[in-house]
């Protein structure tokens, strides 16, 4: 474990001074945070007054206020419903492993292409890279589906003529989320590396020099100076997405799915949008959403206070 | 003259580690560029190769039967212009408006003399996890009369908490606080603060937010879905996709089994010909950004 | 001139003028053709534009604009009421539609936009937001009755629980589709190797075995033929094992991915009068052993249950494909060389002398694709332009285009579809693909009843492997299955109540996920037969399926008993 240096300013002890003038000397914040403010008072809390239509059974002509209260009822009958518990598990499981998995790769690559000496090659590497984000996700699973065909896809050829037998990928339950999260990482990995790469821009170059003259290997120097800086923006990251660990899509998990590997790529959002095709509910999804928000909530806190403990960065 | 020689010994004699490093780094970039490559070099061959020889299975690596004929029928598509440029007016007006609330809040948030600045973190935090569902922003939108307007496609979405938090953290960590200090000793105003110090410094984290930004506003589609029915307003992505579902075969509505033959083909060309038709303006923009993810680009600001 | 007579010429020519106007606007609209009936009782206000009506309409690329359609113009002619429009993409449409209901926001009229039954059940019957249309059909219904009177039963299927009608169905019988799960045989392969079709179950194995162990294509290898193949994802009747299962059992199981919540997607079928499900019929079981073997000595490529129809359509056409189920023959060069092998084939008898294929007669008269709102200020108005949409006149006006520029009368000598004479010509052929702005193709209801479907003309002598002849191969296989469907077995329309949909949509979620899992699991061999089928008939209770056939029966019993 790294330690993580104080790439941030020392902690000022604060003097202590009256309410009052506290107040006068945040006046120039009161101004400019006023719009932002406003923004989210109408565009965000707002509308999070309608959300009670999750212990409501929402009808149009009543509108949101005026429908009938049900409790708990919209809750129930998710958690009743005798699959919901391996939903969950399965969101789960395929968001964390998605998450662990993905983590470092972007990183380790904004740092290679940092240390990069040809900006040639670092800047084709980045421009390549980056293009597979714009990959549809529709495209991206029919070419999944393609390439794993169990008689012409490319992967089972390219097996078949090591002398290994076809695979039928996408028919095997255990390569199913192995399949999403790599391709998700193979999707994704350069377009997550910018924001590193713009943290590691902010390295003094004078703390490369010293290193140098010091006989720092390039190693030891990204050890030693590189990572500690962007750690703040690798720790935040970090804990942005463990708040929307159960929030995963759905676009990607749905067209993969067939029948075969239901066990494991039934998600939340699969099974939402399932009960919803007949009946389309908006009460139920509004308090599954609201459910998968307080898990996210509670995740959230859970790491920001571990992250408070063991270094300095908090998102909260 | 010691130091000198010093010097050349260290620039002459490149440490072995270093080089074993270079060479690692190069191996790993060079496989990811070729892992990379070749799934899009396929969509690029197959958006170019004929509907037969994509229904066929033929197209591995170059096009087969090459042809124009699916990008024919999407640049032929009276909306494709309009598309692009009402794309265009909404990635830069929301990608501006974003960078406004973005900073403005990032930078309340990042200093310690804003009296209240735990609660409206946490109100921030608060929306990236709590979002009101479908039918209460529909209801906003359509009262504030903004459906069928740009509005409803650039204010709803206009700070989000993620990039506020990563600017907010950026500021934290790359503005160091002498600098906050000795310019209020100076009678430097918190406004002056933001504009002549944060802002210059700040290169990197507003080229990655504005990129992340307006790719994100370029791609999406689900707001103008729900917000928009007028055709002159479309996006891009909304015209590509009924550019798709034009040569889709929707097996429900069975109606002439001979036109939904031909179709099928078409479909299966057209969605590689959209990736490409809508990536591009993206590519472009790329290198304008990245002069900014250069080392060292933002020292000798501080010396000032 | 005198000012008393410039006085009067410019009376005399503001007269004649206004003479004009009214005569024009008072010009009733003329049937043209033979079929076209008389619509005059169907202007609806003196003045154009009297009268206006909102519609909520489905926006597709190939229709360029509603509001300047020559259907429209068309209806506006005859009518005399302006009509604008509320646009709904067709990607998505449900969910847009939803979301406008749900919020409520609403035109005069929804046309064709994709109103489920659930849809009409909670905004119709539930909250009231529709308008009820019986009295509006007994008063103004000329050709709803009709309709009606065609199709028996037609008016008890569109009747929702509380006794009233609160959408107008489109009429659109489509023979072919009522007996859709064809199979396709490569009868050049059968020739190759010197085999006949096979009229049983081991007949058809061995066949099988042959296409997968010899050179059937031809091409010098024997290994690279794949017997049987389907998908499971988003082909038109394509899973493989349909055919096979219909010789123990009457089977019409759809085990595709996104089908959770039809009645196909659970199997049940009219036994008599009783609502039932197949699984716990030992043929069942055994079909599905014998499924899981032809799987297992790879008789059934096990490529199908991940592949989609892009998949399998390339497997077809690459020439490796020996037989599939399927609505019609999946190729995407129709007419091409390959296409040109195949040749349906009956259903084969089972081990126990079984044979049949399902059939789907009650998809005619269908749909909720004319509904008004129980707010709109002209409902009688609103309904008779529906009732009009049911004539030939508006049917053809909508679905094929202008008159005398997209289709005109027969030639006289030419034949139809179905042997009879023929009873119109299309001058361009119809498709859903170049945007145009003549016609709304799908997107209204109307009245294309078989009839008028198979009055299409079709060159006696057409070659049936043809493109140009798909329509009457089809049409002419679908008669020969007939003999072997059972029509009393198929479900009607049965209509729920708004608590029974909510306890619907969730037992259905459940449910069709665990039989799938389950029937896939089985064929692929990754669950043994022998020793799970029982344990997951059990599961497959508990996850309610019992309930759900008991909600069926109990609407069934109310509504058709």
């Amino acid at each position: 474990m790294f330690s993580v240096k104080q790439a941030s300013r020392t902690e000022y002890p604060m003097p202590s001074i009256s309410f009052r003038k506290r107040i006068k000397k945040s006046l120039p914040y009161y101004v400019l945070i006023a719009l932002p403010l406003i923004f989210l008072l109408i565009f965000k809390y707002y509308p999070m007054l309608g959300a009670q239509i999750a212990f409501k059974d929402y009808k149009v002509r009543l509108g949101i206020w005026g429908s009938p209260w049900v409790g708990w009822e919209n809750f129930a009958t998710f958690f009743q419903s005798p699959s919901s518990l391996t939903i969950i598990v399965n969101t789960f499981v395929l968001s964390l492993y998605y998450l662990i998995a993905s983590f470092p790769i972007p990183i380790i690559m904004a740092i290679f292409l940092n240390e990069c000496r040809s900006t040639g090659f670092k800047k084709f590497t980045q421009m390549v890279t980056y293009m597979p984000y714009f990959i549809s996700t529709v495209v991206l699973v029919s070419m999944i589906l393609q390439f794993t065909d169990v008689s012409s896809g490319i992967v089972n050829q390219l097996i078949q003529a090591f002398g290994g037998n076809s695979v039928n990928f996408m028919g095997k339950v255990e390569y199913f989320r192995s399949i999403y999260v790599w391709t998700g990482i193979w999707q994704s990995t350069g377009y997550s590396s910018i924001i590193y790469l713009a943290a590691l821009t902010g390295v003094p170059l004078e703390l490369y020099e010293a290193a140098r003259v010091d006989g720092a290997s390039k190693f030891k120097r990204i050890l030693h100076i590189d990572l500690p800086h962007i750690m703040p923006t690798i720790i935040t990251l970090f804990i942005l997405n463990t708040g929307s660990i159960l929030s995963i899509g759905f676009e990607k998990i749905y067209l993969m799915q067939n029948s075969i590997n239901t066990p494991v790529s039934e998600v939340i959002s699969t099974y939402v949008y399932k009960v919803g095709l007949i009946n389309s509910n908006f009460s139920f999804s509004t308090a599954v959403g609201l459910f998968n928000s307080v898990v996210n909530l509670v995740l959230l806190l859970l790491v920001n206070s571990l992250s408070k403990k063991f270094s300095d960065v908090q998102v909260i | 003259m010691i130091l000198a020689q010093a010097n050349r010994k260290n620039q002459i004699r490149q440490r072995w580690d270093d080089n074993l490093f270079d060479v690692i780094s190069t191996i790993f970039l060079a496989l990811s560029v070729l892992v990379v490559a070749y799934p899009l070099l396929y969509v690029v061959s197959a958006s170019f190769s004929s509907t037969n020889a994509v229904m066929a299975g033929k197209v591995w690596l170059f096009p087969v039967e090459p042809t124009l004929v699916a990008y024919q029928a999407v640049f032929t598509y009276q909306s494709i212009m309009t598309g692009y440029l009402n794309s265009a007016i909404y990635t830069v007006c929301g990608t501006a408006i974003n960078l406004l609330l973005t900073i403005l809040c990032a930078f309340c948030l990042s200093s310690k003399d804003f009296y209240g600045r735990k609660i409206v973190s946490v109100m921030v935090i608060f929306t990236m996890l709590f979002n009101a569902g479908l039918i209460p922003n529909y209801l906003l939108i359509k009262n504030l009369g903004w459906l069928n307007t740009i509005w409803s496609l650039i204010i709803p979405n206009a700070m989000s908490a993620w990039y506020v938090i990563l600017m907010r953290s950026y500021f934290s960590s790359s503005i160091s606080r002498e600098l906050f200090e000795a310019s209020s000793l100076d009678g430097c105003s918190v406004y002056r603060q933001l504009w002549s110090i944060v802002l210059p410094l700040s290169g990197p984290i507003i080229a990655v937010i504005s990129l992340y930004c307006a790719v994100g506003i370029w791609n999406s589609y689900f707001d103008a879905f729900i917000y928009i029915s007028k055709k002159e307003l479309f996006p891009l992505q909304v015209v590509l996709r009924n550019i798709l579902i034009l040569n889709q075969v929707d097996m429900t509505t069975v109606a002439d089994l001979r036109d939904m033959a031909s179709r099928q083909g078409m479909s299966n060309l057209l969605k590689y010909a959209v990736i490409v038709v809508s990536s591009v303006p993206l590519l472009v923009l790329y290198p304008f950004v990245q002069k900014y993810f250069v080392k060292g680009i933002m020292i000798g600001a501080v010396k000032g | 001139m005198g000012k008393k007579m410039m006085r009067t010429l410019v009376a005399m020519v503001l007269t004649i003028a206004l003479a004009m106007g009214c005569v024009s606007s008072a010009s009733a609209w003329e049937p043209q053709w033979k079929h076209d009936e008389d619509l005059s009782s169907y202007k609806l206000c003196d003045n154009f534009g009297d009268i206006k009506l909102r519609f909520a309409v489905t926006s597709v690329p190939a229709i360029i604009d509603w509001e300047t359609n020559e259907y429209v113009k068309w209806i506006e002619d005859v009518t005399n009421v302006d009509l604008s429009f509320e646009l709904i993409p067709y990607d998505g449409r449900a969910e847009k539609l939803g979301l406008l209901l749900a919020s409520g926001d609403y035109p005069d009229v929804f046309l064709s936009v994709g109103m489920t039954n659930q849809m009409i059940s909670r905004y119709g019957v539930d909250e009231q937001m529709f308008l009820p249309l019986n009295d509006l059909i007994n008063q103004y219904g000329t050709f709803t009755k009709q309709i009606f009177e065609e199709y028996p039963g037609s008016e008890n299927a569109i009747t929702q629980l509380d006794g009233k009608i609160y959408s107008l169905p489109v009429v659109n019988e489509c023979y072919h589709a009522t007996v859709p799960t064809k199979f396709w045989m490569n009868q050049t392969w059968l020739d190759n190797l010197g085999l006949k079709q096979p009229t049983t179950l081991d007949e058809l194995y061995n066949v099988l075995v042959a296409f997968r162990d010899q050179d059937a294509n031809g091409n010098g290898d024997p290994s690279d033929e794949i017997p049987l193949a389907g998908d499971y994802f988003d082909g038109w009747y394509t899973n493989p094992e349909r055919f096979i299962m219909n010789a123990f059992t009457y089977y019409n199981l759809d085990l595709d991915k996104n089908d959770t919540s039809t009645y196909e997607a659970f199997g049940l079928y009219m036994n008599g009068d009783t609502v039932t499900t197949p699984f716990a019929d030992p043929e069942f079981k055994k079909g599905v052993a014998y499924v899981a073997k032809m799987v297992k000595e790879g008789l059934i490529y096990e490529g199908s249950f991940t592949q989609d129809l892009a998949g399998l359509t390339q497997l077809a056409e690459s020439g490796r494909l020996g037989a599939a189920n399927g609505g019609y023959i999946l190729f995407a060069d129709l007419g091409g060389d390959v296409y040109k092998q195949y040749r349906a084939v009956m259903p084969v008898k089972g081990p126990e002398g079984y044979q049949g294929i399902i059939s789907f007669p009650y998809d005619s008269v269908s749909g909720n694709m004319f509904t008004i709102s129980a707010d709109c200020k002209n409902p009688e108005a609103a309904f008779k332009i529906g009732d009009m949409l049911y004539s030939y006149a508006a049917s053809m006006r909508g679905y094929y285009g202008v008159y005398n520029n997209a289709w005109t009368d027969a030639d006289a000598d030419a034949v139809g579809i179905n042997g009879e004479p023929a009873l119109y010509k299309l001058l361009k052929p119809w498709q859903e693909t170049e945007p145009q702005n003549d016609c709304v193709l799908q997107m209204t209801t109307s009245r294309r009843d078989s009839k008028f479907r198979l009055g299409e003309p079709s060159d006696p002598n057409v070659d049936l492997y043809s493109a140009a002849g798909l329509e009457t191969l089809l049409y002419q296989v679908t008669k020969d299955y007939k003999p072997y469907a059972d029509d009393s077995k198929a479900l009607p329309t049965i209509k729920f109540t708004e608590d029974e949909n909510a306890e619907l949509s969730v037992l259905m979620a459940d449910l069709s996920t665990a039989i799938k899992e389950g029937m896939l699991g089985f064929f692929t061999g990754s669950k043994d037969v022998d020793t799970e089928f029982d344990s997951w008939l059990q599961d497959l209770n508990s996850k309610g399926l019992s309930r759900l056939t008991e909600i069926y029966q109990n609407e069934y019993n109310a509504q058709f008993k």
